[in-house]
């Protein structure tokens, strides 16, 4: 097999073939550790959790049902375990939307000029990292995992609709802080 | 002031407004330098949130996560190994409680026919059963008894022992 499924792969690490399962670690390993450095915002706390995850993948694979997308199962299992670990240290979850201007001054929280030098992905990385935690997470999902809106609302456990409005509610907030700030020049 | 909303503009992005909106939308646009001033900004930053590239875990993550993987794997055949030999020993008390059950009816109720067949199991279990009441007599009870308590203690003992030791491993595979 020159490109296993992961159902392909997952039946063999069933059969025993446990090495395998690095097959698997190697595919979901980057993605899912740029959701949980953005939500820990701590790179060896997130690469820690994420052991944790890949462990519960392995244990539960028998609990995997194959009619559903591997990669949507482990993802949630990423997401809950990130949002038990964001619990745990008693950091304040978002289930609810409300107004940028209420929640979040992310304007006086960061300041381009002290790193001008960075280059603007950088600098959007960072952004992003300051969004309330379900933003940061859509955004993450959609563009950097490329999970259409069904996706991420079947690991995020809400509705297409609820998904939709949480990315429109990001990108407008990061708009709103480019502009208001007057980035607009290291974005174009 | 802005004509068109937040929404329309994202929809717009996405793909999500029906054609006719679209060419209405586009109209508004051009008229209006706010609304594409906002409507550019989004698309701008839309396209630089596509060019994202991931973050890379250290060179190590696959190993370790595997190597976690492999000591867990060894628990748990070490702990089915376990079990089997637990259940090993309950399936040859049964067994030999089936045996005692089978030569007390056989030797209380023998017909004729059959007798060359069962005479050499009678024999067996005849000794097996006066072996086994010697065993459970009164006065041998307290000694067997205390036995089978101190080897139960000592499979507990190594049980816990063996655990604990597992965990220890892990834990260090896990720090690692």
């Amino acid at each position: 097999m020159d490109n296993p499924t992961d159902l392909e792969i997952i039946e063999s690490v069933k059969k025993g073939n446990i090495s395998d399962f690095s097959l698997i670690i190697d595919r979901y390993k980057n993605r899912s550790f740029t959701l949980l450095k953005r939500l820990l915002k701590n790179p060896s706390e997130a690469e820690e959790v994420l052991q944790d995850c890949f462990l519960k993948a392995f244990n539960g694979l028998n609990t995997f049902r194959q009619d559903a997308s591997f990669s949507t199962w482990f993802y949630r299992i990423v997401y809950n375990t990130a949002l038990s670990k964001l619990s745990l240290k008693k950091r304040k979850i978002e289930n609810e939307m409300t107004d940028i201007s209420q929640r979040f001054d992310l304007k006086s929280s960061y300041d381009f000029n002290e790193t001008e030098k960075k280059d603007f992905s950088e600098f959007l990385n960072e952004l992003i990292e300051k969004l309330p935690e379900n933003y940061a997470t859509v955004i993450n999902f959609y563009y950097i995992n490329e999970m259409s809106c069904e996706e991420i609302a079947e690991v995020m456990g809400t509705s297409v609709s609820n998904v939709k409005v949480l990315l429109y509610r990001s990108r407008n907030m990061l708009k709103d802080i480019i502009l208001k700030n007057n980035y607009k020049k290291e974005l174009f | 002031m802005n004509k068109l909303s937040d929404e329309i503009l994202n929809k717009l992005i996405d793909g999500e407004l029906p054609l006719d909106e679209v060419k209405e939308v586009m109209k508004i646009l051009n008229e209006s330098s706010e609304d594409n001033d906002r409507y550019q900004t989004l698309l701008k930053l839309h396209g630089e949130l596509k060019n994202l590239k991931e973050e890379t875990t250290s060179d190590s993550f696959t190993y370790s996560v595997m190597k976690r993987i492999h000591a867990k794997y060894q628990v748990r055949r070490s702990d089915k190994f376990f079990i089997f030999s637990i259940g090993s020993i309950f399936v040859l008390l049964i067994l030999g409680l089936i045996g005692y059950v089978v030569s007390s009816s056989v030797t209380s109720g023998q017909s004729s026919t059959g007798k060359l067949v069962v005479k050499s199991l009678v024999n067996f279990t005849q000794t097996f059963v006066e072996f086994s009441t010697t065993l459970f007599s009164k006065s041998a009870l307290p000694v067997v008894g205390s036995i089978i308590s101190a080897v139960m203690l000592g499979i507990a003992y190594f049980f816990y022992e063996n655990l604990h030791h597992m965990k220890q491993k892990l834990s260090k595979l896990g720090s690692n």
